[in-house]
């Protein structure tokens, strides 16, 4: 393995990539760990998702060793002081509101932990509002961050989008990672993932994430481009003192923290996140996999008023639909 | 001013009128919206209205479409038919298909999708152009259809690609819609509206929801055909291009959302009723499959070699 430390002494650890012809549906166990893939999974309904990933690309897929950028630290989750839980009269139980943050959650069943998050999208186009400015979506899954506990482990894509005089940017799209925290600690920022070639709107992302449960300050990042039938992974660590907590995971659509604030959400039209499904182990030891199904909605609203933003919907038991609505 | 556009192959074009700056169809009366082009107010069905609503509240500019010729062709028009709960295998669609009742015909369907990113498939032949065409449609053998072709090319190790909205009446030509543009990843969403009558007429409503910008249009069929509007669906085809034995694209996944379709007799009739057809290769095996995941939203998905 190799290590590289980023700004901030942030330890990144890669893997040895496997030889080309690596299939990782035949791949005994220490071979898998070795390349940095996801172990296969013990549970039946995880092997399903896992074989369903590689099957598309088999014979065809191409491991890239990362790179990584500088940790941007003006690009990057934000957690407490604006997020919080709401429940209006009249509105079916399990919706959840926030001022950054659309999608799906789940919650580890009592006494367990969750370990594991997975999830797929098509990545959308985006368009800039009307008015002149900067707008931003990243659409990501993750682990932690609702609830009780104050970190995220997440990964995702990056949308950026702009409009100056009228005229609309180019979109850009990147690949990042962040093990966000709340204070103390000084939070580090999203980190871009370099070297393996950007994602395209229009293809189907696939990310994995993996941890040893509650108390890691570890997590292995599977990140794979479907269609483009390529893929990296890695080992991010959590901030000193910060380990999961593992009570919640989540598949989000965000307006991130640009610049010490939250940013305008870009028009993304809407995403489906696919396959989305959590692993929860107890103590002893017993798998309980987590639909997203099974989870709460969370709609972003505009400070103040409470405009809808952009709406999430647990459309079906693993699917969570994300809809961008405006009103900002 | 409306105008009447002639095809090549027989049938027409009719444009509507381009609204005022301002116009907001939300308010406007069924004449107006009638004039311009826009879908009509579904207020017989609330759950349709609220959909016809939501569509509309968006920033959406309408233009007047221009055609060029679609030169691609189509290995045939599949025959649909039920065959108990199995998935009906088909050689160049894969999607859902709803049937319509005895005695019964579509005269509408709906869907919103995102417009997939092409990829050679793996067998690619360095030098062709690979489609994976997304669309909805009226009628099995005579589909009035309206769609986006997302398209690539290997040369080397670059990528060529191509993105083109669409639309046809079989056996009528197929026009592109040169000033609709779309992008990969794009929301698009399209209503067709169709009745049978001599000669059968449709309206087409196809709006680049990411962009703003819609195309509303009517056509005319080619006279003599007996069209029956039997089946309405939402599809990912494989097309051939230039004459080649046609391979579908990679495109990953898509999903129909808001797929409804509608009869004569105003009954409203869910994709997810509907039939799944798979897209098989000449060894039986699944390219392109499809999975209903509520009953107004549907999956699909490469699968293939």
């Amino acid at each position: 393995m190799k290590t590289h430390t980023l700004d901030g002494n942030v330890k990144v650890r890669t893997f040895v990539p496997p030889p080309p012809d690596f299939d990782p549906l035949s791949a005994n166990q220490s071979d898998l760990l070795k390349h940095g893939f996801p172990a296969v999974p013990e549970s039946r309904e995880q092997r399903e998702l896992y074989k369903r990933l590689f099957q598309q690309m088999k014979g065809r897929f191409r491991y890239i060793e990362p790179t990584f950028g500088k940790p941007n630290k003006n690009r990057g989750g934000q957690y407490r002081f604006d997020k919080r839980r709401k429940k209006l009269s009249g509105v079916q139980a399990g919706n959840e509101y926030s001022n950054i943050w659309s999608g799906g959650v789940v919650y580890s069943p009592s006494g367990s932990g969750i370990r594991w998050v997975t999830g797929a999208w098509t990545i959308p186009n985006v368009s800039a509002p009307p008015e002149d400015g900067d707008y931003y979506a990243s659409i990501w899954i993750g682990i932690d961050g609702d609830d009780i506990s104050s970190d995220v482990i997440q990964a995702g894509v990056n949308c950026d989008v702009s409009r100056s005089h009228g005229a609309q940017s180019k979109p850009t799209f990147s690949l990042w990672w962040e093990w966000y925290q709340d204070e103390p600690n000084e939070d580090t920022g999203q980190v871009p993932i370099t070297k393996i070639p950007p994602p395209s709107p229009g293809d189907l992302l696939a990310v994995t994430i993996c941890t040893q449960g509650p108390g890691s300050t570890e997590a292995l990042v599977f990140f794979a481009n479907v269609t483009q039938a390529i893929g990296t992974s890695f080992l991010a660590p959590a901030q000193p003192g910060v380990a999961l907590v593992g009570n919640c995971a989540e598949w989000i659509v965000e307006r991130p923290r640009v610049n010490g604030s939250a940013s305008t959400l870009a028009d993304y039209g809407q995403v489906f996140f696919s396959s989305c499904a959590a692993a929860a182990y107890a103590s002893d030891a017993a798998i309980e996999i987590v639909d997203s199904g099974s989870g709460n909605y969370i709609n972003m609203v505009q400070y103040g008023d409470d405009a809808l933003i952009s709406q999430g919907i647990l459309v079906a038991p693993t699917v969570v639909e994300c809809v961008y609505v405006g009103g900002q | 001013m409306t105008s009447r556009i002639p095809l090549s192959k027989g049938g027409s074009v009719r444009l509507f009128t381009e609204p005022p700056t301002g116009f907001d169809p939300l308010s406007a009366d069924d004449r107006e919206l009638a004039v311009y082009g826009f879908p009509r107010r579904p207020s017989e069905d609330p759950r349709l209205m609220e959909r016809w609503k939501t569509a509309l509240s968006r920033p959406l500019r309408i233009i007047r479409p221009r055609f060029r010729p679609r030169d691609r062709v189509r290995l045939g028009v599949p025959k649909l038919s039920r065959i108990g709960d199995l998935a009906i295998p088909n050689p160049i669609w894969s999607g859902v298909a709803v049937i319509a009742p005895a005695g019964d015909s579509f005269s509408w369907i709906e869907g919103t999708w995102i417009v997939p990113n092409a990829y050679p498939p793996g067998n690619a032949t360095n030098g062709l152009w690979y489609t994976a065409s997304t669309w909805v449609g009226i009628d099995d053998m005579y589909p009035l259809q309206a769609g986006c072709d997302s398209d690539v090319l290997a040369q080397g190790s670059s990528l060529h690609r191509e993105l083109n909205v669409w639309w046809e009446w079989v056996p009528g030509g197929s026009c592109y819609i040169s000033n609709l543009p779309v992008a990969q990843g794009d929301t698009v969403s399209c209503l067709i509206c169709a009745e049978g009558g001599t000669p059968p007429t449709g309206t087409v409503f196809l709006h680049n929801i990411t962009s703003g910008l819609a195309a509303p249009f009517a056509v005319n069929m080619i006279p003599g055909i007996q069209w029956s509007g039997n089946t309405a669906e939402w599809i990912v085809e494989q097309i051939s291009n230039d004459g080649d034995p046609a391979v579908l694209a990679r495109y990953g996944e898509t999903y129909f959302d808001g797929a409804i379709a509608g009869t004569v007799q105003h009954q409203v009739i869910d994709a997810g009723s509907g039939e799944i057809i798979q897209l098989v290769g000449a060894n039986n095996n699944v390219i392109s499959t499809a999975t209903i995941e509520t009953p107004t939203l549907v999956q699909v998905k490469y699968t293939g070699p």
